[in-house]
């Protein structure tokens, strides 16, 4: 079995965050303005979380409580958790692919396409995903650097860190939501790492602390170049990418920045299902591997397709319900895990 | 090997998926700019230009052509106007948004709306008002530019040097629009032989085309919103006239409270004489002359912002800023109360 090393397990926990570009997007189109200020909260919230993992995953894997059968039914929620995470963004990918790459191609394509990747990425050895980790964060990272660099002349200065927009119980509401979801997409990781070592626990705050920085700066740029219609768009981020027309040189890199996007996207997803699947292989050892992988993929592919409503809906309804779908997965799982072990 | 094979196959699922439902380029009309006049009744009329790439490459025959179309709706007219071109008009090009004076007056949020919603427009798009002809002014064979809508584009341009307007887009439109009591300042172009040239300046409210002003009151309401970059004024002294180059600008707004709120706008300019004939410099000296520019220029920014106040049109956003750093502190009546101190600051550049 291939070992992740701390380094690799810090850039892909990077990657995942640098991946939220379904979640800043839900996060700004709420949150308008006071986004950049409320995602900071978000971030801090985000620490109680992780120290929770550390105490809760600290010599086990995810997948290694399941001596009762009550911890085998929970993990068989996570499996299904994972496959809904992984259907919910390929579901939201391919929509976004539609409505501003490739509108004439039929949604059904791109789902499949993805699917078909993804599971080709958790294919064999699951923990091969985590490896590829350095060369999506790279291409990510410094495609988000060029194109803020290149979105700064749009900068409304004036228009960031405002307070005023939104009644407060929604925008506490969001913050938990995006903290909760963020966690969830952690959570996953754990399905290979444990924190048995001194290494690790450093490599968790390293891979968050670099990850914050570039959610941090995503939904920032997003908003200083949009001001006051952040609000009104359903992909805000990718809006903002849009706006780049450097003294009408240099415009629309979107395209470019949206291979980005969606192959980072697609990493994560494939996390999504190697975590699904290594689940799967220790519920149930003697199954084989392509039939859960085809499984899920069926799964993913089956819910990736379907319109459940408008982009704009479905990314408010994940703000609003997203921190009671990942609740349990989360926080209540977690500290079960935790008290566990203590006993 | 694996990652290799991996990453090549993530790159591809785009490029892939683009086969579907492909247009061919030679049935695909690339749109540059898009004019808008006022129909028969209630109708739009659209005007959608499109480039000749032939023309374009080998120099020869019209570089452009124009379709246009009617419509009882934006989308309506546009499609029409595709019929008549009888290719694939791919609007992820356009740069140009010509609006009639009529149909601006009428109000323009329906125009906007359709630009914002349509992913195939850019929100980069530039806007100006026509006071002839959308169809007229997109038919100018300017003598620099290829493509009559670039005559549009490069307003930006034109106004980097000459600062009798500004340069405005579909998003800028529309982020305006959406501030607190705000009014939009639109140039308004007409033809000028194979030329367009900037006649004046629209301002809008509320969607609305509301008030028409002067390029000199247009630059009066720039230097407060620190667009000036370049411009040339004329100042007089005791009789004797004289050019000034401002070479750089730079404008500081601040907001204050004491007993009322007020804003104070430092100006800084480097200056330098580009017409003395007269012999002013020598006669009265650098300080008293550069005292005189700054004059000159504080007394542009207040005619305009007098009568920007007595119209009650805010087109320097001032009671958005107001709103933001005391959001109980504004009405109806703010912006035509407010108080602006202005200072000008006068550098002779060698």
């Amino acid at each position: 079995m291939k070992k992740i090393s701390s380094f690799e397990y810090a850039v892909t926990l990077a990657t995942v965050f640098l991946g939220s570009y379904i979640l800043a997007n839900g996060f700004i189109a709420e949150n308008g303005q006071s986004s950049p200020l409320m995602s900071m909260f978000l971030c801090a919230l985000l620490v109680p979380c992780l120290f929770l993992y550390l105490k809760a995953f600290r010599y086990a894997t995810l997948f290694d409580f399941k001596n009762k059968k009550g911890e085998k039914i929970i993990l068989w929620l996570y499996v299904l958790f994972f496959v809904f995470l992984a259907a919910y963004n390929v579901n939201t990918m391919a929509s976004f692919i539609k409505t501003y790459i490739l509108p004439q191609t039929p949604k059904y394509l791109f789902v499949l396409l993805f699917t078909l990747l993804c599971a080709f990425m958790a294919s064999g050895e699951g923990k091969g995903v985590l490896k590829l980790a350095a060369v999506f964060f790279l291409i990510g990272a410094v495609s988000e650097i060029v194109s803020t660099f290149m979105l700064r002349e749009k900068f409304m200065w004036d228009t960031v860190l405002t307070f005023r927009e939104g009644n407060n119980l929604s925008a506490w509401r969001n913050v938990l939501s995006g903290t909760l979801m963020l966690s969830g997409e952690i959570v996953a990781v754990n399905a290979f790492v444990s924190f048995n070592e001194k290494k690790r626990k450093k490599a968790l705050w390293l891979g968050c602390a670099v990850g914050a920085f570039f959610v941090l700066l995503l939904i920032f740029r997003s908003v200083a170049a949009l001001g006051n219609t952040s609000k009104i768009f359903t992909w805000p981020t990718f809006e903002a990418l849009r706006m780049v027309d450097s003294r009408n040189n240099l415009s629309r890199i979107e395209t470019t920045s949206a291979f980005v996007i969606l192959s980072i996207v697609i990493f994560k997803v494939g996390l999504f299902f190697a975590s699904a699947a290594e689940g799967i292989k220790k519920l149930c050892p003697n199954v084989k591997n392509t039939l859960f992988l085809f499984a899920i993929s069926v799964l993913v592919f089956s819910l990736g397709c379907p319109d459940f409503l408008s982009g704009e809906a479905l990314l408010s309804s994940t703000m609003k319900w997203g921190a009671l779908v990942t609740l349990p997965f989360v926080l209540i799982f977690p500290i079960y895990f935790c008290l566990k072990k203590r006993k | 090997m694996k990652k290799v094979t991996l990453c090549i196959m993530v790159f591809l699922v785009l490029p892939l998926c683009g086969c579907f439902g492909a247009e061919d380029i030679n049935d695909t009309a690339i749109v540059m700019g898009v004019g808008f006049d006022s129909g028969e009744g209630e109708y739009y009329k659209s005007i959608v230009q499109t480039v000749v790439p032939g023309a374009l490459s080998d120099g020869g025959g019209k570089t452009y052509s124009n379709f246009e179309g009617d419509g009882k709706s934006i989308g309506e007219s546009i499609l029409n106007s595709s019929l008549k071109c009888g290719k694939y008009m791919n609007m992820s090009h356009t740069s140009a948004l010509l609006i009639n004076e009529k149909i601006a007056e009428k109000g323009v949020n329906e125009i906007f709306d359709y630009f914002m919603r349509d992913k195939e427009f850019h929100s980069t798009i530039t806007v100006a008002v026509s006071e002839e002809s959308a169809g007229k002014i997109l038919d100018c064979e300017s003598k620099i530019e290829k493509v009559p809508a670039s005559n549009i584009i490069s307003l930006g341009r034109r106004f980097r040097e000459n600062p009798v307007g500004e340069e405005i887009n579909v998003f800028d439109f529309v982020s305006k629009s959406l501030e607190k009591n705000s009014a939009i300042m639109v140039p308004i172009v007409k033809s000028a032989g194979d030329d367009i040239s900037v006649s004046a300046n629209a301002v809008f409210k509320d969607g609305k085309m509301v008030a028409k002003i002067s390029n000199n009151e247009a630059r009066g309401i720039l230097w407060l919103k620190n667009k000036i970059e370049k411009a040339d004024i004329t100042a007089q002294m005791e009789g004797a006239t004289f050019d000034v180059r401002i070479e750089k600008s730079r404008t500081k707004l601040t907001l204050s409270e004491d007993e009322e709120i007020y804003f104070t706008a430092d100006i800084d300019t480097d200056v330098s004489i580009k017409r003395d004939d007269k012999g002013v410099l020598n006669a009265w000296g650098e300080e008293k002359v550069l005292a005189k520019i700054s004059d000159t220029i504080k007394s542009e920014i207040l005619t305009s912002l007098h009568k920007m106040q007595e119209m009650g049109l805010d087109v320097y956003s001032f009671e958005e800023k107001i709103s933001r750093k005391y959001p109980d502190k504004t009405n109806n009546e703010t912006f035509k109360n407010l108080k602006v101190y202005v200072n000008v600051n006068s550098k002779l550049r060698d």
